[in-house]
């Protein structure tokens, strides 16, 4: 009797509406639990990737000073102005093109013209100005989400002085704690200015014995992010959109190494300084065109001289210190961490960082 | 069946607790800051506010827009500045140039003069909540050139 009770009863039982619905939130919320843990293990797949290609670059840097005894220039710009001559407007990002299993591409390239170059301009590039839209999967940071290629000075393609596509690079070599004149005129050949202290000049090489803060103590390449142009609360302009691999020049049909604004081609669109923060905000005074930046929560990449990449936090000590002239000019300090990082020859102490 | 949807009720009320009361924000903690910059009473506008802390710590930078007014932003996200004092440092905006490295707007713009864009001319306190820290500056034609502040919470 009792058997056949408790049988009955069982077999009538089920789930109320109550319970099933609770059960169906419950899951739902630990549905909702794990999306974003899955969207930052995306983030850190990206992450890895971008790390890992800043690596390769060092890489590629280390092979390079193997055999030519130095660091590649930041950008060669070898007459005041903007005039085209013979091999000028050529970055770092194209000297190192062997080293990363490119050389088909460095050898195609002709460097006895500039990045613009093309045979027969028009509407199918031909020569250099079909190469320079090569976008690169080593200068590609995932997290970096941009087009791969962009237009520049676009008006004036079918003369050679601008391309309707443009590789966009993820990564900029370090000039230095400054970021004002990236270069200054010397007769009618453009030097490296006195505050460009950092280890990608205008028309010089250097190697590691320039390095004497020690090149384990020294930013060699850091990131960037593709900020499209806009205005700021103040109606003020702020952006980095001109960040290229190999090369750029002005409408003139030569580069500008002492441009560094934002609608500008110049040394900064290869090169970048540490004066502003890193990651700042989306605001002309954050200056993000001379600056690094990510789209990694909390900081950037960088690759130290020494060839190791460092995670550097948004938040590192930095006192945002402008170039004095001088004399007395405070090329050798003080300031804070972040610039003494840019400088290769500060002679200041790095603690950790 | 009373006792289990109950259970099953304060099970669901417990999780949605931790799931809501779980978020931080990374970062140090910042206080907001606003104000004008005046030269000589003249309200400044399209310069650079930055204020760099005195100990270590990160800066944070503002634009002064046409009534002169700054409202400092610490990164892409967060606004407001370390706590603690100040550095302050009031820079002109540089010319929008074209190509050819031209100004694009032909504007005058308002020369700050140089002692107020190095630090050690202007220092600022920042405390936690809302700040609201005025710089009027003194051209350098003038005979006095300290500049007066004045900061209320």
């Amino acid at each position: 009797m009792n058997r056949i009770e408790s049988r009955r009863r069982r077999s009538h039982h089920g789930f109320t509406l109550i319970e099933l619905l609770v059960v169906i939130a419950i899951i739902a919320i630990l549905i909702a639990l794990l999306l974003p843990a899955v969207q930052q293990a995306r983030e850190a797949a990206r992450r890895t990737q971008c790390r890992n290609n800043l690596k390769q670059l060092g890489l590629a840097l280390h092979n390079y000073i193997d055999v030519n005894s130095v660091f590649p220039m930041g950008l060669s710009d070898t007459v005041w102005g903007n005039a085209e001559i013979t091999g000028d407007g050529w970055a770092w990002g194209a000297a190192i093109l062997p080293y990363l299993d490119q050389a088909g591409l460095f050898n195609q390239f002709n460097f006895n013209t500039n990045p613009y170059n093309c045979i027969t301009c028009g509407a199918a590039p031909t020569g250099n100005q079909a190469l320079i839209a090569t976008p690169l999967a080593a200068f590609n940071c995932p997290s970096d989400v941009r087009p791969s290629v962009a237009a520049n000075n676009p008006g004036n393609a079918a003369t050679g002085k601008g391309t309707n596509a443009t590789a966009l690079s993820s990564y900029m070599g370090s000039a230095g704690p400054f970021d004002g004149t990236p270069c200054a005129q010397n007769g009618t050949v453009p030097v490296a200015e006195a505050r460009n202290i950092g280890l990608f000049r205008v028309n010089s090489a250097l190697s590691f014995r320039d390095i004497t803060d020690g090149s384990s103590n020294v930013f060699a390449v850091g990131e960037v992010r593709y900020i499209p142009n806009g205005v700021d609360a103040t109606n003020a302009a702020y952006g980095s959109d001109r960040q290229f691999i190999y090369g750029h020049v002005t409408t003139g049909g030569g580069p500008k190494c002492d441009n560094n604004g934002v609608n500008n081609n110049g040394m900064h669109n290869h090169v970048r300084w540490t004066r502003h923060k890193l990651n700042g905000p989306l605001t002309n005074a954050g200056t993000l065109e001379r600056a690094f930046h990510s789209n990694h929560v909390g900081g950037a990449h960088f690759l130290m001289g020494d060839g190791s990449v460092r995670f550097v936090s948004e938040n590192i000590d930095h006192t945002s210190t402008n170039f004095v002239v001088g004399p007395p000019s405070n090329v050798n300090g003080p300031y804070g961490t972040y610039q003494r990082l840019a400088g290769i020859n500060d002679g200041q102490i790095v603690s950790d960082f | 069946m009373h006792g289990s949807s109950l259970f099953f009720l304060v099970a669901s009320v417990v999780t949605i607790g931790f799931v809501s009361g779980c978020g931080s924000r990374g970062g140090p903690p910042l206080g907001m800051v606003t104000g004008t910059v005046t030269l000589n009473g003249e309200p400044v506008s399209g310069v650079n506010v930055v204020f760099v802390p005195e100990d270590q710590g990160s800066p944070s930078y503002g634009g002064t827009d046409e009534n002169g007014v700054y409202r400092l932003m610490f990164n892409q996200k967060r606004a407001g500045a370390e706590l603690g004092t100040h550095h302050v440092l009031i820079e002109n905006r540089e010319p929008e140039t074209d190509d050819s490295g031209k100004p694009i707007d032909d504007t005058p713009i308002v020369k700050i003069p140089k002692k107020y864009q190095q630090p050690g001319e202007l220092t600022a306190d920042v405390g936690s909540g809302r700040n609201n820290i005025d710089f009027d500056l003194e051209a350098d034609t003038k005979q006095s050139s300290n500049a007066t502040r004045t900061a209320s919470k």
